[in-house]
């Protein structure tokens, strides 16, 4: 049976309790060290990097450049930090804290996939009913869980290298286009900040904070990027080989790319499943909040990337900004100040259609629900 | 007679003399659904369809042997037109860029880099 709480493959914690739930920092040789599990799971955080394949077509590598660059000098020393930051315990505002992380993280996992799920219709329903019950099964398992995403980053390295070795070279789709940066650099910010894990509380949410965690975001960034490039290099020789008769928007949604997809989300699910507090409810949340956001509320879904993720992107920066200290504390508030200009550029309009607004009225009352039931049981007298 | 053009042009072939290269001028015939030459044709080029920096020119009229003169003016994926008949080519580059493979690896790199970090490449074991 999968756990109903934190996974048991992780060492324990040593630093001292006194320490810990004073939010004091871990000794330097524990946070120098190292476990497999952390870098497992900065591997499964790859997901939010398949939100850039979208930005290929408008300025071509260049928004997977300026993301990651974002993503290795401040997303990932910003996840560093943000965990760091002593963690708040029993306190409203830690619960919203960890609700909005845990909302952010079912967002950005059912954002990331939705596109690939929606594509391939009720196969792809089902296969993110398999994902996620691969996750549930596995969650326990740091290193099992993270397979498929390995898998995934693996598969994708090898069809890029693929396209790029053979003629015709793919390089229409790839040649960077920094000009046209007002279509491109939101999503990109939105995205670089995102693949190193910060804000999505796996560094940071509840008390617990174990050895070898800080490089975890490092290994988000660098399994991003290399997922990206890969599929980005995969999707221009697609487009190369048809001569440009397969639309832009189709190209990176062939079977392979299906299937890095759902690996991917089989990956990031396990993540969350595997958090401190009942699983129960986050599986049954994640499997209705992805097939949301890829079946009424895909409409909407480009507001919600681009506009929801960095909001809450800011609040969690600066709330954790409060509590940490020195370089830590600078890192958060750039990251902060990234976010609001991704937030201002990226800013695709209201949606136009009535189902989309619909849509995204529901998404916003659902995810105020979440946050807001978590507040109030935290308020509540034990 | 309108109702025959109108099939004739639905049916036209366009065809290059030799592959388009940036830079390389090549020949656009253009030919109607018998193999006649179509003259005073319209032929246009778009390069990059529905990618960043799309950008369209106008190549010329045919002549009386079906035929316009080329030059490509961007290397990549275009789509030469001639009426209603398109036909989708590769322009090669005079010399293979290297600015995109390296960028690319540099990419490549800085994602290896940090995820041998993250996965504790070299480092302690607790």
């Amino acid at each position: 049976m999968p756990p109903p709480h934190l996974p048991l493959q992780h060492p324990p914690d040593p630093t001292p309790t006194a320490q810990r739930d004073t939010g004091s920092s871990m000794s330097r040789s524990a946070e120098r060290a190292y476990t497999a599990g952390t870098g497992a799971l900065g591997l499964a955080l790859a997901a939010p990097a398949m939100l850039l394949l979208p930005t290929l077509a408008d300025g071509g590598l260049a928004p997977l450049s300026i993301a990651g660059v974002i993503a290795l000098f401040v997303g990932a020393p910003a996840a560093v930090a943000r965990w760091r930051a002593a963690p708040e315990h029993n306190t409203i505002v830690s619960a919203i804290s960890d609700g909005l992380a845990d909302l952010v993280a079912l967002s950005v996992i059912g954002a990331s996939v939705a596109p690939w799920i929606a594509d391939a219709g009720w196969r792809g329903g089902l296969l993110a009913l398999l994902a996620w019950s691969f996750a549930w099964v596995t969650a326990r398992h740091v290193l099992l869980s993270a397979l498929p995403a390995l898998l995934a980053v693996g598969i994708a390295v090898v069809a890029g290298g693929r396209a790029l070795l053979t003629e015709p070279y793919p390089w229409t789709l790839l040649e960077p286009h920094w000009g046209s940066w007002p279509l491109w650099l939101g999503a990109s910010v939105v995205a670089g900040l995102w693949m190193g894990g910060i804000g999505a509380g796996e560094w940071s949410l509840g008390a617990v904070r174990r050895p070898g965690e800080r490089r975890g975001p490092w290994a988000g960034a660098g399994a991003g990027l290399l997922l990206i490039g890969g599929l980005a290099a995969h999707t221009a020789g697609r487009l190369e080989d048809s001569l440009g008769a397969i639309p832009v928007d189709q190209a990176g949604h062939d079977l392979l790319s299906g299937v890095i997809a759902s690996l991917i989300l089989a990956s990031a699910a396990a993540t969350v499943l595997r958090r401190q507090g009942p699983a129960r409810p986050r599986l049954i949340l994640g499997v209705l909040g992805t097939l949301w956001l890829a079946g009424p509320a895909l409409g909407a879904l480009q507001l919600g990337t681009n506009t929801g993720l960095p909001a809450a992107m800011i609040v969690l920066c600066l709330g954790a900004a409060r509590r940490a200290v020195g370089p830590g504390r600078a890192t958060l508030v750039v990251a902060a100040v990234l976010a609001a200009g991704a937030l201002v550029l990226a800013w695709p309009g209201l949606p136009r259609a009535m189902v989309d607004a619909a849509a995204t009225a529901a998404t916003l009352a659902g995810a105020f629900w979440l946050v807001a039931t978590r507040a109030t049981l935290a308020g509540r007298p034990t | 007679m309108i109702l025959v053009s109108v099939l004739a042009a639905a049916h036209a072939a366009i065809t290059l003399e030799a592959p388009p290269v940036l830079g390389e001028e090549t020949v656009v015939v253009v030919l109607d659904a018998e193999g006649h030459p179509r003259a005073g044709q319209t032929v246009r080029v778009v390069h990059r369809r529905g990618l960043a920096a799309q950008r369209e020119f106008a190549v010329g009229i045919t002549d009386g042997r079906g035929r316009v003169r080329w030059t490509p003016q961007m290397a990549g994926l275009a789509r030469v037109r001639a009426g209603e008949e398109p036909l989708d080519v590769r322009i090669d580059w005079t010399l293979e860029p290297t600015s995109i493979p390296l960028l690319l690896g540099l990419l490549s790199l800085g994602g290896l880099a940090a995820f041998g970090y993250g996965v504790g490449v070299g480092a302690r074991r607790p």
